[in-house]
């Protein structure tokens, strides 16, 4: 009999398509949004031809577009701490400013941890259960 | 809010429990024989193959993967939120409520997957 924790291992490896025909390039650092349809071709001048199916696909782009969302997050934290470091500088021995600056900091810093943990477990599911 | 959300979490856990309990106490049902509801039957009487049956298997197929990823995706959004938050404690406050909304659909739909896998003849996935 399975365990229910069978189940969810089978829930969650289902069908999550990891594997990329075209795949790879990205547009101003983020990643096509075919990146892990499968059905993509190659014409002959080498550029990439998306041809997703209707319902099966449409996971597959949810995940690029995660994709494009991590970049994003990345993006927002490292600009938010730039900001931050701008604003400790400037604070000039006022300490609340100065104790602003270092919230926005730990806040940026916390986001970041979130969206890598999100993505980290997901990717270390979906690796260890093949799927 | 508190109090409700821990009501509501405790009613899922409840409901899990009694299915795992009952998938204990009665072997012989659902859970035991997951897409084999077709053995020992004429095709045409088999649940499974009737093209109703199968076009919501398709439905719930899509469905299922889809969830994993709007969740994620849903809670790298609160992370992306958190981020931008700076030093206001209310976008903080917003950030941290959409990760927990987050969290608890991924929750909700696990117990309510378990649930219907064990109600179901065949179980959610035998396409």
């Amino acid at each position: 009999m399975p365990s229910p924790l069978t189940i969810f291992a089978k829930l969650i490896a289902f069908k999550l398509p990891f594997a990329a025909v075209c795949g790879g390039g990205s547009f101003f650092f983020f990643p096509h949004w075919w990146e892990f349809v499968n059905t993509s071709t190659t014409d002959a001048s080498g550029k990439c031809v998306p041809t997703p199916v209707f319902p099966n696909d449409i996971p597959a782009v949810g995940l690029a577009i995660v994709d494009i969302l991590l970049r994003v997050a990345g993006l927002i934290a490292i600009i938010s701490i730039i900001v931050a470091g701008v604003a400790y500088i400037t604070a000039s021995g006022n300490p609340e400013k100065a104790a602003s600056a270092r919230k926005r900091v730990y806040n940026s810093l916390i986001g970041l941890a979130v969206v890598f943990v999100a993505a980290g477990v997901v990717a270390f599911i979906g690796n260890s259960l093949g799927g | 809010m508190a109090q409700k959300l821990k009501l509501k979490l405790i009613g899922f856990g409840a409901l899990l429990m009694l299915t795992s309990l009952l998938s204990l106490v009665l072997p012989d049902t659902a859970w035991a024989d997951i897409g084999s509801d077709c053995v020992g039957k004429s095709p045409e009487n088999c649940l499974s193959n009737q093209p109703f049956i199968s076009d919501i298997n398709a439905i719930v197929d899509v469905l299922t993967a889809l969830v994993g990823v709007v969740v994620v995706g849903v809670i790298i959004l609160g992370g992306i939120q958190y981020s931008a938050a700076g030093d206001n404690p209310q976008a903080v406050s917003a950030a941290r409520k959409r990760i927990t909304n987050g969290l608890i659909a991924l929750i909700a739909f696990l117990l309510t997957a378990a649930f219907l896998q064990w109600v179901i003849p065949g179980g959610l996935f035998n396409s």
